[in-house]
């Protein structure tokens, strides 16, 4: 932890990592593991951390060659000027996109299980200010919050998840190994794109004291989502079973109202899953708003990395309320994901790397 | 401006109520039972979306008789009935018909009539109406009624007037002997139906008096009702599934009855060729006590030889009750046991050669066997 000099540790940037993958998509995991891979789409995300590793090496080969630049500082120098805001640009529609989607399927989810009668817009706004009023504090501020909010999203998962852990039936997993190595590599794909947030480090890497350890930041985030997607999808297939998981839009919510406390002790324990995920949908709504402000602040040399966060807040709500149902809006967040996802994990980055080495721009051994 | 900024704080925690529509919760009804039957003569001349399919019974309970003092008051609920072409409308006309919301948050039971589960459509339409929009829980249990679930629902039952908390109690209660009637809750039900198109529902009834009595099952296959299983049907369903717990088993030994405790069991079932030809085997395992026989000085059962004899005894009888179960499944061509399931989880390569014609036929003439082992753990205190 650091004294307002706008860096973050690497712990923090581990949590950071973390809680940004542990997103909507997480909700939607085992439905979409098991759709590519039935009864043995629990190995999916095992296998998509080889993509990570891919997304990972991209990305910190990039940002080690320019230690203490982000992809606004850097990507200028590699590619000039006008090429680079282009970039930059995109980079920043992209964000905003993302989470306007993210942010509007959040929305249809609160609607749909904690506040039936609520406006969706009035949630979508509601969290957009309160993000905004996080961010405006700038990256320390947004770091801190992630390592008090990890326990609160934590505690409860890992409380819920014990009880389905040792009740749940394991035979639904069976039979092992039925699944073709084709489908195992596609789904595999798909189920990284749930690393996404990774992207975040072309801007996040300049922002870190100790850069050099970077590889071991994102290694520790990956790892760790991995091995929470894994538990999650064996939880759902064993609570709710494999076709059900395909049936069901959100799965692991319906896995939480699938369970039975001892006793009936706590009824609606689903709430307890909402919980951790709105915290950490907070999060990602943070990062959005910020990468973004930072871009456009950095872009234009102002001093203050926050001015750009409350314009983008109007962009941001229109691209959430634009799509007109959930089915619209379902459409849009994965195929988004699918066809933009990886952009700025590995074509990208690749490109800015080959054009530095051409022009031999950049530390050498970074 | 200071007089500004004190005003807007003032103002800024009203936003933070949460909601500005709330009802109390003393202004909901709190629906704790549902029975969904079908219509008795719905009008068959009308179309789809006006035929009045459902009738289904809400049971309204009293919270504030309920609790605190008045815990034994009278008429402590409030039974609606409506008749309509969907769930939905059945909700819409319940709430004109009671000054509160209704909320299905907190329902414990959802118990089906024997004409709605002959309806494939209804039945199944009924459930994906529930679970769509989240309604209720899918942790809620499920029962099959003989007959009209509402007139169950409605019927006194001096031992709880609510019928839903009677059912949560009843298979709450984890003292209680699970011997012949199979929890079911929604979540589960979807689970089998979707796996494997099969799954029971335990069944309920009500006598003259009004007592309840939780045994049987209705057998489901892809929605549909098939028939009744009776309790020593259910019996060996539990045994193949190896569930049973605190059950009483009966034999004859040396001219005296001799009652031996099942206080734990378990089942594994693995497949073999024999002769080229596949085969199941279900293992069972059983833990008890001998707890009742009268011993004399010439039938003492305190000795190992008259132990292996109840053993054997105990052995013919088990594999007989599992043995009834296995031939009333296969009679149906119905797999309620899993044994396809087994075969597809533990031999996906045999599986498939069987999993087009399983449903078919296949089943009816596979070879099943039971074997037991018995364990006589203890003889009570007496010789």
């Amino acid at each position: 932890m650091f004294s307002h000099n706008g860096k973050v540790s690497v712990r923090q940037v581990e949590i950071l990592l973390i809680l940004q993958m542990f997103n909507t998509s997480i909700l939607l995991l085992p439905r979409i593991a098991a759709n590519h891979a039935g009864r043995n789409g629990y190995m999916l995300p095992i296998v998509a951390l080889a993509f990570g590793i891919i997304y990972l090496f991209s990305i910190t080969t990039l940002t080690n060659r320019f230690k203490g630049d982000t992809l606004v500082e850097f990507a200028p120098k590699i590619i000039g000027k006008p090429i680079a805001y282009c970039v930059l640009a995109l980079f920043a529609i992209k964000i905003m996109i993302t989470t306007g989607l993210e942010i509007r399927m959040f929305g249809e989810m609160v609607s749909q299980v904690m506040l039936p009668k609520t406006p969706i817009e009035v949630i979508i706004l509601i969290m957009l200010l309160t993000t905004a009023y996080l961010v405006k504090s700038g990256i320390e501020a947004t770091a801190r919050m992630a390592e008090i909010l990890l326990y609160f999203i934590f505690i409860p998962l890992v409380i819920v998840l014990t009880f389905i852990i040792v009740k749940a039936d394991y035979k639904q997993l069976m039979p092992f190994f039925e699944t073709d190595i084709v489908s195992v590599g596609k789904g595999a794909f798909v189920v990284s794109l749930s690393f996404m947030p990774i992207e975040f480090m072309l801007l996040l890497a300049g922002l870190m004291k100790k850069q050099e350890k970077t590889k071991q930041a994102i290694v520790i985030a990956l790892i760790t989502i991995a091995i929470i997607e894994t538990i999650i999808i064996i939880s759902t297939y064993a609570g709710i079973g494999v076709n059900e998981s395909k049936r069901q839009i959100w799965p692991v919510l319906t896995l939480m109202q699938s369970i039975q406390f001892p006793g009936s002790l706590i009824e609606n324990q689903e709430i307890l899953m909402m919980t951790s995920w709105v915290f950490s949908i907070y999060m990602y709504i943070s990062a959005g708003l910020y990468f973004t402000s930072l871009i456009g602040s950095r872009t234009f040399k102002f001093k203050r990395e926050n001015v750009f966060i409350l314009p983008i807040i109007p962009i941001i709500y229109f691209i959430a309320i634009l799509p007109k149902s959930l089915v619209e809006a379902y459409k849009y967040y994965v195929g988004f994901q699918y066809h933009f996802g990886i952009w700025f994990l590995v074509p990208i980055p690749l490109v800015l790397i080959f054009i530095a080495k051409m022009r031999k721009v950049g530390h050498v051994n970074g | 401006m200071g007089k500004f900024k004190g005003l807007l704080l003032l103002i800024l925690p009203l936003m933070l109520t949460g909601c500005w529509d709330s009802v109390e919760l003393n202004e909901r009804h709190v629906i704790l039972e549902i029975a969904i039957d079908k219509t008795p003569k719905p009008d068959l001349s009308k179309p789809i979306n006006e035929r009045q399919i459902y009738q289904i019974t809400y049971g309204i309970p009293d919270i504030g008789k309920l609790s605190g003092k008045d815990s034994l008051a009278e008429n402590v609920k409030t039974s609606l009935t409506t008749q309509s072409p969907s769930i939905a409308t059945s909700i819409d006309e319940i709430e004109t018909k009671t000054q509160n919301t209704v909320t299905f948050s907190h329902t414990k039971a959802l118990i089906l009539g024997e004409e709605m589960l002959k309806d494939k459509d209804a039945f199944q339409a009924a459930i994906d109406a529930l679970l769509r929009d989240m309604r209720i829980g899918r942790s809620v249990i499920v029962l099959a009624t003989k007959g009209l679930a509402g007139d169950l629902t409605q019927a006194d039952n001096p031992q709880n007037p609510i019928m839903g908390m009677y059912i949560m109690k009843y298979f709450n209660n984890k003292e209680r002997p699970v011997s012949y009637a199979k929890g079911q809750l929604l979540a589960n039900l979807i689970k089998e139906l979707e796996d494997t198109g099969v799954s029971t529902m335990p069944m309920i009834m009500s006598d003259k008096e009004g007592i309840i009595q939780i045994s049987g099952a209705a057998l489901i296959k892809d929605y549909a009702f098939v028939t009744w299983l009776d309790k020593n049907e259910v019996r060996g369903q539990l045994l193949v599934e190896g569930k049973i717990k605190h059950v009483p088993i009966v034999v004859t030994y040396k001219d005296h009855y001799l009652t031996y405790m099942i206080k734990d069991q378990k089942s594994k079932i693995h497949f073999k060729e024999n002769n080229g030809k596949l085969e199941a085997n279900i293992d069972l395992t059983v833990k008890g006590d001998i707890i009742e026989y009268l011993s004399s000085n010439n039938k003492n059962i305190f000795n190992e030889e008259s132990i292996t004899e109840i053993t054997q005894q105990l052995k013919q009888e088990i594999i007989r009750q599992t043995n009834l179960v296995i031939d009333k499944s296969q009679s149906l061509g119905v797999d309620f046991l899993g044994i396809g399931l087994e075969m597809y989880r533990k031999d996906p390569k045999q599986w498939k050669n069987y999993k087009d014609t399983w449903n078919e036929g296949d089943y009816k003439d596979f070879p099943i066997h039971v074997d037991t082992t018995v364990n006589i753990q203890n003889t009570g205190i007496l010789e």
